[in-house]
Protein backbone atom coordinates (compact mmCIF):
# COMPACT_ATOMS: atom_id res chain seq x y z
CA UNK A 1 0.00 0.00 0.00
CA UNK A 2 1.40 3.50 -0.84
CA UNK A 3 0.83 6.60 0.67
CA UNK A 4 2.00 10.34 -0.36
CA UNK A 5 3.70 12.21 1.78
CA UNK A 6 4.07 16.51 1.56
CA UNK A 7 7.40 17.54 0.87
CA UNK A 8 8.04 20.35 3.61
CA UNK A 9 9.38 23.09 1.56
CA UNK A 10 6.55 22.68 -0.90
CA UNK A 11 4.04 22.72 1.50
CA UNK A 12 1.51 26.00 2.14
CA UNK A 13 -1.25 26.05 5.21
CA UNK A 14 -4.62 27.92 4.95
CA UNK A 15 -6.62 28.38 8.39
CA UNK A 16 -10.65 29.50 8.07
CA UNK A 17 -11.01 32.50 9.18
CA UNK A 18 -13.14 31.40 12.11
CA UNK A 19 -10.40 28.80 13.30
CA UNK A 20 -9.60 30.26 16.54
CA UNK A 21 -13.25 30.38 17.80
CA UNK A 22 -13.76 27.43 16.46
CA UNK A 23 -10.98 25.81 18.82
CA UNK A 24 -12.65 27.53 21.79
CA UNK A 25 -15.99 26.28 21.26
CA UNK A 26 -14.38 22.58 20.86
CA UNK A 27 -12.23 23.42 24.28
CA UNK A 28 -15.29 24.78 25.95
CA UNK A 29 -17.53 21.89 24.95
CA UNK A 30 -14.84 19.31 25.79
CA UNK A 31 -14.70 21.22 29.29
CA UNK A 32 -18.44 21.30 29.65
CA UNK A 33 -19.05 17.81 28.56
CA UNK A 34 -16.45 16.47 31.63
CA UNK A 35 -17.89 18.81 33.77
CA UNK A 36 -21.26 17.37 34.04
CA UNK A 37 -20.63 13.97 32.59
CA UNK A 38 -22.79 12.33 35.74
CA UNK A 39 -26.05 14.04 34.49
CA UNK A 40 -24.93 13.08 30.80
CA UNK A 41 -24.64 9.80 31.60
CA UNK A 42 -28.17 9.86 33.33
CA UNK A 43 -29.36 10.65 29.24
CA UNK A 44 -27.03 8.08 27.88
CA UNK A 45 -28.99 5.44 29.94
CA UNK A 46 -32.18 6.83 29.22
CA UNK A 47 -30.88 6.26 25.49
CA UNK A 48 -30.15 2.94 25.38
CA UNK A 49 -34.00 1.86 26.18
CA UNK A 50 -35.34 4.55 24.23
CA UNK A 51 -35.39 7.11 21.38
CA UNK A 52 -35.33 10.86 22.40
CA UNK A 53 -36.35 13.95 20.44
CA UNK A 54 -33.91 16.51 20.40
CA UNK A 55 -36.81 18.59 22.39
CA UNK A 56 -37.02 15.93 24.98
CA UNK A 57 -33.78 15.93 25.39
CA UNK A 58 -33.11 19.29 25.77
CA UNK A 59 -36.39 19.61 28.40
CA UNK A 60 -34.71 16.85 30.12
CA UNK A 61 -31.16 18.26 29.79
CA UNK A 62 -32.72 21.58 31.70
CA UNK A 63 -33.99 19.45 34.50
CA UNK A 64 -30.61 18.35 35.00
CA UNK A 65 -29.54 21.70 35.07
CA UNK A 66 -27.21 21.70 32.29
CA UNK A 67 -26.54 24.99 30.94
CA UNK A 68 -28.34 25.82 27.78
CA UNK A 69 -25.47 25.93 24.95
CA UNK A 70 -24.63 22.32 25.46
CA UNK A 71 -26.02 20.72 22.13
CA UNK A 72 -27.36 17.79 22.52
CA UNK A 73 -26.01 16.39 19.70
CA UNK A 74 -22.90 15.53 21.81
CA UNK A 75 -24.28 13.58 23.93
CA UNK A 76 -24.12 10.77 21.53
CA UNK A 77 -21.35 11.94 19.67
CA UNK A 78 -17.98 9.83 19.76
CA UNK A 79 -14.41 10.48 18.91
CA UNK A 80 -14.67 8.61 15.69
CA UNK A 81 -17.88 10.12 13.88
CA UNK A 82 -17.42 11.79 10.55
CA UNK A 83 -19.45 15.25 11.01
CA UNK A 84 -20.03 14.80 7.29
CA UNK A 85 -23.00 12.05 7.20
CA UNK A 86 -24.53 13.99 10.41
CA UNK A 87 -24.36 16.69 8.84
CA UNK A 88 -25.96 16.58 5.58
CA UNK A 89 -28.90 14.57 7.11
CA UNK A 90 -29.37 16.73 9.84
CA UNK A 91 -29.64 19.85 7.49
CA UNK A 92 -32.37 17.82 5.85
CA UNK A 93 -33.87 16.33 8.77
CA UNK A 94 -37.41 17.97 10.48
CA UNK A 95 -36.73 15.80 13.88
CA UNK A 96 -33.38 14.55 15.20
CA UNK A 97 -33.90 11.81 17.52
CA UNK A 98 -30.83 9.74 19.45
CA UNK A 99 -31.19 6.25 20.42
CA UNK A 100 -28.01 4.56 21.59
CA UNK A 101 -25.05 5.59 19.35
CA UNK A 102 -27.27 6.40 16.48
CA UNK A 103 -29.45 9.37 15.18
CA UNK A 104 -32.29 9.07 13.78
CA UNK A 105 -33.67 11.82 10.96
CA UNK A 106 -37.16 12.10 10.37
CA UNK A 107 -36.75 13.74 6.62
CA UNK A 108 -39.76 14.94 4.35
CA UNK A 109 -40.26 11.29 2.63
CA UNK A 110 -38.24 9.21 5.08
CA UNK A 111 -36.74 7.92 8.17
CA UNK A 112 -32.97 7.85 8.07
CA UNK A 113 -31.14 6.20 10.63
CA UNK A 114 -27.40 6.82 11.10
CA UNK A 115 -24.03 6.41 12.74
CA UNK A 116 -21.91 8.84 11.12
CA UNK A 117 -18.77 6.72 11.39
CA UNK A 118 -16.87 5.13 8.40
CA UNK A 119 -17.21 1.66 8.47
CA UNK A 120 -21.24 1.67 9.60
CA UNK A 121 -23.86 2.03 6.72
CA UNK A 122 -27.45 4.18 6.41
CA UNK A 123 -30.46 2.57 6.93
CA UNK A 124 -33.29 4.02 4.86
CA UNK A 125 -36.81 3.64 5.86
CA UNK A 126 -40.35 4.29 4.79
CA UNK A 127 -42.08 6.93 5.98
CA UNK A 128 -44.31 6.03 8.51
CA UNK A 129 -47.86 6.51 9.46
CA UNK A 130 -46.87 7.25 13.06
CA UNK A 131 -43.70 7.97 14.54
CA UNK A 132 -43.93 6.79 17.97
CA UNK A 133 -45.17 3.42 16.44
CA UNK A 134 -42.16 3.13 14.48
CA UNK A 135 -39.24 4.14 17.31
CA UNK A 136 -41.11 1.54 19.44
CA UNK A 137 -40.56 -0.94 17.11
CA UNK A 138 -37.29 0.28 15.92
CA UNK A 139 -35.72 0.22 19.55
CA UNK A 140 -37.31 -3.62 20.21
CA UNK A 141 -34.84 -4.95 17.26
CA UNK A 142 -31.90 -5.32 15.81
CA UNK A 143 -29.70 -4.32 12.62
CA UNK A 144 -29.52 -8.12 12.04
CA UNK A 145 -32.91 -8.61 12.33
CA UNK A 146 -34.36 -5.51 10.30
CA UNK A 147 -31.39 -7.23 7.76
CA UNK A 148 -32.41 -10.44 7.63
CA UNK A 149 -36.43 -9.81 8.40
CA UNK A 150 -36.83 -11.58 11.04
CA UNK A 151 -40.48 -11.91 12.05
CA UNK A 152 -41.16 -9.32 9.08
CA UNK A 153 -39.15 -6.41 10.83
CA UNK A 154 -37.37 -4.74 7.64
CA UNK A 155 -41.07 -5.24 6.31
CA UNK A 156 -43.21 -3.59 9.43
CA UNK A 157 -40.72 -0.72 9.82
CA UNK A 158 -40.90 -0.28 5.81
CA UNK A 159 -37.13 -1.18 5.41
CA UNK A 160 -36.20 0.68 2.25
CA UNK A 161 -32.24 -0.48 2.15
CA UNK A 162 -28.91 0.30 3.26
CA UNK A 163 -26.23 2.79 1.98
CA UNK A 164 -22.18 1.85 2.76
CA UNK A 165 -20.45 5.20 3.85
CA UNK A 166 -17.51 3.79 2.09
CA UNK A 167 -14.60 5.89 0.59
CA UNK A 168 -16.66 8.25 -1.31
CA UNK A 169 -18.52 10.73 0.66
CA UNK A 170 -20.41 12.31 -2.14
CA UNK A 171 -21.41 9.03 -3.89
CA UNK A 172 -23.03 8.05 -0.05
CA UNK A 173 -24.78 11.78 -0.34
CA UNK A 174 -25.44 10.70 -3.43
CA UNK A 175 -27.42 7.32 -3.20
CA UNK A 176 -29.07 8.45 0.21
CA UNK A 177 -30.85 11.48 -1.57
CA UNK A 178 -32.12 9.32 -3.92
CA UNK A 179 -33.15 6.62 -1.41
CA UNK A 180 -35.12 9.44 0.63
CA UNK A 181 -36.92 10.08 -2.54
CA UNK A 182 -35.25 14.26 -2.28
CA UNK A 183 -35.42 15.43 -6.20
CA UNK A 184 -32.34 16.56 -7.69
CA UNK A 185 -31.27 19.49 -6.94
CA UNK A 186 -28.48 20.59 -9.35
CA UNK A 187 -27.23 24.39 -7.61
CA UNK A 188 -27.11 22.31 -4.52
CA UNK A 189 -25.28 19.15 -5.57
CA UNK A 190 -23.00 21.79 -7.15
CA UNK A 191 -22.33 23.33 -3.72
CA UNK A 192 -21.98 20.25 -1.92
CA UNK B 1 1.52 -9.24 -22.76
CA UNK B 2 3.55 -9.68 -25.38
CA UNK B 3 7.80 -8.42 -24.57
CA UNK B 4 9.40 -5.43 -26.32
CA UNK B 5 11.67 -6.16 -28.58
CA UNK B 6 15.44 -5.10 -26.59
CA UNK B 7 17.26 -3.17 -28.83
CA UNK B 8 20.87 -2.89 -28.46
CA UNK B 9 22.79 -0.62 -30.95
CA UNK B 10 26.50 1.70 -30.77
CA UNK B 11 25.91 5.64 -30.75
CA UNK B 12 27.72 6.90 -33.98
CA UNK B 13 26.73 10.78 -32.80
CA UNK B 14 24.77 13.20 -30.48
CA UNK B 15 22.76 15.87 -31.43
CA UNK B 16 21.73 18.75 -29.47
CA UNK B 17 17.77 19.60 -29.64
CA UNK B 18 15.53 22.18 -27.54
CA UNK B 19 14.84 19.72 -24.24
CA UNK B 20 16.73 16.67 -25.28
CA UNK B 21 19.55 15.04 -26.75
CA UNK B 22 19.29 12.82 -30.23
CA UNK B 23 21.75 9.76 -30.13
CA UNK B 24 22.05 8.67 -33.69
CA UNK B 25 22.83 4.28 -33.78
CA UNK B 26 24.65 2.10 -35.57
CA UNK B 27 21.64 1.37 -37.32
CA UNK B 28 20.48 4.68 -38.72
CA UNK B 29 17.53 5.54 -36.47
CA UNK B 30 17.52 7.66 -33.22
CA UNK B 31 17.25 7.87 -29.47
CA UNK B 32 16.13 10.89 -27.86
CA UNK B 33 17.62 11.28 -24.12
CA UNK B 34 16.87 13.75 -21.25
CA UNK B 35 20.29 16.10 -21.53
CA UNK B 36 21.27 14.99 -17.80
CA UNK B 37 21.49 11.68 -19.56
CA UNK B 38 23.02 12.54 -22.61
CA UNK B 39 26.12 13.66 -20.28
CA UNK B 40 27.25 10.08 -19.80
CA UNK B 41 26.82 8.93 -23.67
CA UNK B 42 29.96 9.31 -26.21
CA UNK B 43 29.60 8.57 -29.23
CA UNK B 44 31.20 4.34 -29.28
CA UNK B 45 28.92 3.93 -26.28
CA UNK B 46 26.44 0.94 -26.43
CA UNK B 47 22.68 1.50 -25.69
CA UNK B 48 20.57 -0.88 -24.62
CA UNK B 49 16.87 0.11 -24.51
CA UNK B 50 13.33 -0.89 -25.75
CA UNK B 51 10.69 0.66 -27.78
CA UNK B 52 10.68 4.34 -25.64
CA UNK B 53 7.54 6.62 -24.29
CA UNK B 54 7.19 9.87 -25.14
CA UNK B 55 8.78 11.38 -21.70
CA UNK B 56 12.82 10.85 -22.74
CA UNK B 57 13.56 10.80 -18.59
CA UNK B 58 11.18 8.21 -18.33
CA UNK B 59 12.45 5.66 -20.64
CA UNK B 60 14.86 2.85 -19.09
CA UNK B 61 18.31 2.70 -20.59
CA UNK B 62 21.18 1.20 -20.13
CA UNK B 63 24.48 2.99 -21.28
CA UNK B 64 27.58 0.60 -21.59
CA UNK B 65 31.10 2.37 -22.16
CA UNK B 66 33.63 1.97 -24.08
CA UNK B 67 36.61 4.22 -22.44
CA UNK B 68 38.93 2.32 -20.38
CA UNK B 69 38.86 4.10 -17.60
CA UNK B 70 38.20 3.11 -13.66
CA UNK B 71 34.78 4.57 -13.51
CA UNK B 72 31.60 2.71 -13.94
CA UNK B 73 31.37 1.26 -17.11
CA UNK B 74 27.79 1.06 -17.17
CA UNK B 75 25.01 3.58 -16.17
CA UNK B 76 21.39 2.78 -15.95
CA UNK B 77 18.14 4.82 -16.01
CA UNK B 78 15.01 3.15 -14.88
CA UNK B 79 12.01 4.03 -13.07
CA UNK B 80 11.85 2.72 -9.67
CA UNK B 81 9.20 1.56 -7.00
CA UNK B 82 9.08 1.22 -3.27
CA UNK B 83 12.75 0.97 -1.65
CA UNK B 84 13.06 -1.11 0.68
CA UNK B 85 14.67 -0.68 4.36
CA UNK B 86 18.41 -1.40 4.88
CA UNK B 87 19.58 -4.31 5.27
CA UNK B 88 23.27 -6.17 5.72
CA UNK B 89 24.73 -8.07 2.73
CA UNK B 90 27.29 -10.68 3.21
CA UNK B 91 30.20 -8.48 4.01
CA UNK B 92 27.71 -7.18 6.56
CA UNK B 93 27.33 -3.46 5.01
CA UNK B 94 24.12 -2.41 4.69
CA UNK B 95 22.04 -1.48 1.21
CA UNK B 96 18.81 -1.07 0.28
CA UNK B 97 16.90 -2.87 -2.41
CA UNK B 98 14.89 -0.49 -5.38
CA UNK B 99 12.20 -2.05 -7.38
CA UNK B 100 12.39 -1.63 -11.42
CA UNK B 101 9.00 -0.28 -12.50
CA UNK B 102 7.89 -0.94 -15.89
CA UNK B 103 11.37 -2.95 -16.48
CA UNK B 104 12.18 -4.48 -20.01
CA UNK B 105 15.76 -4.91 -20.18
CA UNK B 106 15.47 -7.75 -17.36
CA UNK B 107 17.08 -5.92 -14.51
CA UNK B 108 14.03 -6.49 -11.31
CA UNK B 109 16.13 -4.56 -8.97
CA UNK B 110 18.74 -1.68 -8.53
CA UNK B 111 21.25 -2.49 -4.79
CA UNK B 112 22.13 0.84 -3.55
CA UNK B 113 24.51 0.35 -0.83
CA UNK B 114 23.46 3.58 2.10
CA UNK B 115 27.24 5.10 1.30
CA UNK B 116 25.68 5.59 -1.92
CA UNK B 117 22.23 7.30 -0.55
CA UNK B 118 25.05 8.76 2.53
CA UNK B 119 26.59 10.72 -0.43
CA UNK B 120 24.03 12.15 -2.46
CA UNK B 121 20.98 12.63 -0.38
CA UNK B 122 22.82 13.37 3.23
CA UNK B 123 25.23 15.16 1.61
CA UNK B 124 27.86 13.24 3.87
CA UNK B 125 30.90 12.39 1.82
CA UNK B 126 32.39 8.70 1.99
CA UNK B 127 35.71 9.39 4.04
CA UNK B 128 35.46 10.63 7.51
CA UNK B 129 37.17 14.15 6.74
CA UNK B 130 33.87 15.67 7.66
CA UNK B 131 35.91 19.06 8.42
CA UNK B 132 35.06 21.99 5.79
CA UNK B 133 31.99 20.02 4.46
CA UNK B 134 28.91 21.64 5.78
CA UNK B 135 26.07 19.31 7.25
CA UNK B 136 22.05 19.93 6.25
CA UNK B 137 21.79 22.16 9.47
CA UNK B 138 24.58 24.66 7.91
CA UNK B 139 22.61 24.42 5.09
CA UNK B 140 19.97 26.03 6.72
CA UNK B 141 21.89 28.14 8.95
CA UNK B 142 20.42 27.04 12.49
CA UNK B 143 21.41 24.69 15.28
CA UNK B 144 21.11 20.78 15.39
CA UNK B 145 18.54 21.42 18.07
CA UNK B 146 16.31 23.78 16.38
CA UNK B 147 12.27 22.81 16.45
CA UNK B 148 10.24 21.75 13.59
CA UNK B 149 8.79 25.54 13.17
CA UNK B 150 12.78 27.17 13.60
CA UNK B 151 13.50 24.89 10.42
CA UNK B 152 11.05 26.35 8.93
CA UNK B 153 11.46 29.92 10.09
CA UNK B 154 15.31 29.34 8.89
CA UNK B 155 14.64 27.89 5.69
CA UNK B 156 12.17 30.51 4.50
CA UNK B 157 14.69 33.09 5.92
CA UNK B 158 17.20 31.56 3.97
CA UNK B 159 15.24 31.19 0.41
CA UNK B 160 14.43 34.76 0.70
CA UNK B 161 18.10 35.93 0.86
CA UNK B 162 19.06 33.39 -1.79
CA UNK B 163 16.38 34.78 -4.02
CA UNK B 164 17.37 38.52 -3.26
CA UNK B 165 21.33 37.63 -3.47
CA UNK B 166 20.54 36.26 -6.51
CA UNK B 167 22.25 33.16 -5.70
CA UNK B 168 22.35 29.82 -8.22
CA UNK B 169 19.56 27.60 -8.97
CA UNK B 170 21.68 24.94 -7.65
CA UNK B 171 22.53 27.10 -4.08
CA UNK B 172 18.77 27.08 -4.04
CA UNK B 173 18.12 23.26 -4.48
CA UNK B 174 20.80 22.46 -2.18
CA UNK B 175 18.83 24.50 0.46
CA UNK B 176 15.39 23.00 -0.55
CA UNK B 177 16.58 19.29 -0.27
CA UNK B 178 18.11 20.05 2.59
CA UNK B 179 14.88 21.14 4.59
CA UNK B 180 12.97 18.38 2.80
CA UNK B 181 15.20 16.09 4.69
CA UNK B 182 15.71 17.55 8.53
CA UNK B 183 11.88 18.97 7.60
CA UNK B 184 10.45 15.12 8.08
CA UNK B 185 11.06 13.82 11.55
CA UNK B 186 12.00 10.47 10.26
CA UNK B 187 14.28 11.49 8.15
CA UNK B 188 15.73 13.81 10.15
CA UNK B 189 15.98 10.98 12.80
CA UNK B 190 18.19 9.05 10.77
CA UNK B 191 20.26 12.34 9.81
CA UNK B 192 20.90 13.24 13.16
CA UNK B 193 22.15 9.40 13.68
CA UNK B 194 24.67 9.33 10.36
CA UNK B 195 25.90 12.62 11.74
CA UNK B 196 26.88 10.53 14.93
CA UNK B 197 27.75 7.56 13.42
CA UNK B 198 28.39 7.56 9.73
CA UNK B 199 28.25 3.92 9.54
CA UNK B 200 24.51 4.35 10.64
CA UNK B 201 22.23 2.94 8.32
CA UNK B 202 20.36 4.76 6.17
CA UNK B 203 16.83 5.17 4.52
CA UNK B 204 15.97 5.97 0.77
CA UNK B 205 14.22 9.41 1.47
CA UNK B 206 10.48 9.27 1.38
CA UNK B 207 10.74 5.39 0.15
CA UNK B 208 11.42 5.74 -3.83
CA UNK B 209 9.28 6.73 -6.75
CA UNK B 210 10.47 8.25 -9.49
CA UNK B 211 13.04 8.32 -11.67
CA UNK B 212 16.70 7.18 -11.05
CA UNK B 213 20.19 7.26 -12.62
CA UNK B 214 22.58 5.51 -11.18
CA UNK B 215 26.57 4.13 -12.53
CA UNK B 216 27.85 0.54 -11.40
CA UNK B 217 27.57 -2.82 -13.09
CA UNK B 218 25.00 -5.11 -13.86
CA UNK B 219 25.15 -8.41 -12.17
CA UNK B 220 26.02 -11.52 -14.27
CA UNK B 221 22.35 -12.74 -14.59
CA UNK B 222 21.49 -9.30 -15.71
CA UNK B 223 18.41 -9.50 -12.95
CA UNK B 224 19.93 -6.95 -10.75
CA UNK B 225 22.20 -3.89 -11.14
CA UNK B 226 24.82 -2.61 -8.52
CA UNK B 227 24.96 1.01 -8.27
CA UNK B 228 28.39 2.28 -6.91
CA UNK B 229 26.88 5.69 -7.11
CA UNK B 230 23.45 7.76 -7.80
CA UNK B 231 23.67 10.32 -11.13
CA UNK B 232 20.24 11.92 -10.28
CA UNK B 233 16.88 10.88 -8.84
CA UNK B 234 13.60 12.63 -9.61
CA UNK B 235 10.99 11.79 -7.49
CA UNK B 236 7.35 11.60 -8.91
CA UNK B 237 6.08 15.04 -7.97
CA UNK B 238 2.05 15.19 -7.63
CA UNK B 239 0.44 18.85 -6.87
CA UNK B 240 -2.84 18.80 -4.39
CA UNK B 241 -5.23 20.93 -3.21
CA UNK B 242 -7.18 19.91 -0.32
CA UNK B 243 -9.50 20.17 2.52
CA UNK B 244 -8.34 18.33 5.52
CA UNK B 245 -10.34 18.40 9.06
CA UNK B 246 -7.91 19.21 11.68
CA UNK B 247 -9.71 16.32 13.97
CA UNK B 248 -7.49 13.72 11.92
CA UNK B 249 -4.54 15.54 13.56
CA UNK B 250 -2.26 13.80 15.62
CA UNK B 251 -0.93 16.54 18.07
CA UNK B 252 2.48 16.39 19.94
CA UNK B 253 4.23 19.40 21.05
CA UNK B 254 5.96 21.06 18.84
CA UNK B 255 4.34 19.43 15.56
CA UNK B 256 0.76 17.36 14.31
CA UNK B 257 0.73 14.69 11.94
CA UNK B 258 -2.16 14.83 10.08
CA UNK B 259 -3.31 11.89 7.96
CA UNK B 260 -6.07 11.52 5.32
CA UNK B 261 -6.71 7.74 5.24
CA UNK B 262 -8.88 8.07 2.77
CA UNK B 263 -6.99 9.79 -0.11
CA UNK B 264 -4.05 8.02 1.59
CA UNK B 265 -2.14 11.50 2.09
CA UNK B 266 0.20 12.16 4.83
CA UNK B 267 1.92 15.66 6.38
CA UNK B 268 3.10 16.92 9.35
CA UNK B 269 2.61 20.29 10.59
CA UNK B 270 4.31 22.65 12.45
CA UNK B 271 3.46 26.15 14.32
CA UNK B 272 5.58 28.24 11.46
CA UNK B 273 3.07 26.62 8.92
CA UNK B 274 0.10 27.11 10.74
CA UNK B 275 1.12 30.24 12.43
CA UNK B 276 -1.04 28.83 15.60
CA UNK B 277 0.40 27.04 18.78
CA UNK B 278 -1.00 23.59 19.89
CA UNK B 279 0.05 20.99 22.14
CA UNK B 280 -0.93 17.24 23.23
CA UNK B 281 -4.26 18.11 25.11
CA UNK B 282 -5.80 19.05 21.91
CA UNK B 283 -5.70 15.54 21.09
CA UNK B 284 -8.38 15.21 23.95
CA UNK B 285 -10.95 17.42 22.42
CA UNK B 286 -10.28 17.58 18.67
CA UNK B 287 -13.26 15.25 17.49
CA UNK B 288 -15.19 18.14 18.21
CA UNK B 289 -13.21 20.43 16.00
CA UNK B 290 -15.28 20.75 12.78
CA UNK B 291 -12.78 23.02 10.85
CA UNK B 292 -10.82 22.05 8.22
CA UNK B 293 -7.91 23.31 6.82
CA UNK B 294 -6.68 23.87 3.57
CA UNK B 295 -3.57 21.82 2.60
CA UNK B 296 -1.71 23.20 -1.21
CA UNK B 297 1.01 21.47 -1.57
CA UNK B 298 3.52 19.07 -3.62
CA UNK B 299 3.33 15.35 -2.84
CA UNK B 300 5.23 12.09 -2.94
CA UNK B 301 4.69 8.31 -3.11
CA UNK B 302 6.22 7.11 -0.10
CA UNK B 303 7.01 3.66 0.85
CA UNK B 304 4.55 0.90 1.89
CA UNK B 305 3.22 2.02 5.73
CA UNK B 306 5.10 -0.23 8.38
CA UNK B 307 1.69 -2.14 9.32
CA UNK B 308 -0.58 -1.04 7.20
CA UNK B 309 -2.56 2.11 7.33
CA UNK B 310 0.66 2.40 9.40
CA UNK B 311 2.66 4.53 11.52
CA UNK B 312 4.35 6.39 8.72
CA UNK B 313 7.70 5.48 8.86
CA UNK B 314 9.77 5.60 6.04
Amino acid sequence: MTWETALPSRLEIKLPSDFQQQVETARTTYHRLGQYSRALEQIRLCLEHRALERAELERMCSELRLPGDIDVAQISWRADYDPFFYRQLSRRARRTYLFREEYIFDVEKAVVVETPQLGHATYVFAKPRNMDSFLALYTRITKDDIRRNRNNAAERLGFLGRVIHGTNPRAWLKEVRQRVGERPDFATSIRE
Amino acid sequence: MASLPIIRERVTSLQMQQDSVACALSNRNSLLVSRLLAKHISVGDEVTFTVPTEDASQIEVLITKTGASSAPRHVYQATIGHVTHPKQDKRKEYFVAAEVRRGSLGINSIFLPCEVLREYFYCLPRTNDKADHPNLYDVLRIPASASMAELRVAFKLRDLELKTAGASRSQQVTLERAFNIVGLPELRACYDALLADLEAPVVFPYGGFGSLLVAGEPSRDGHTFFARRIIAFSPDLRRRLLHVPLRRCEFYDDRALCRDVRHKLEFWLDPAATHTLWDRTWNHWKHLLGTKIEVEGTFVQTGRSANGVGNGSL
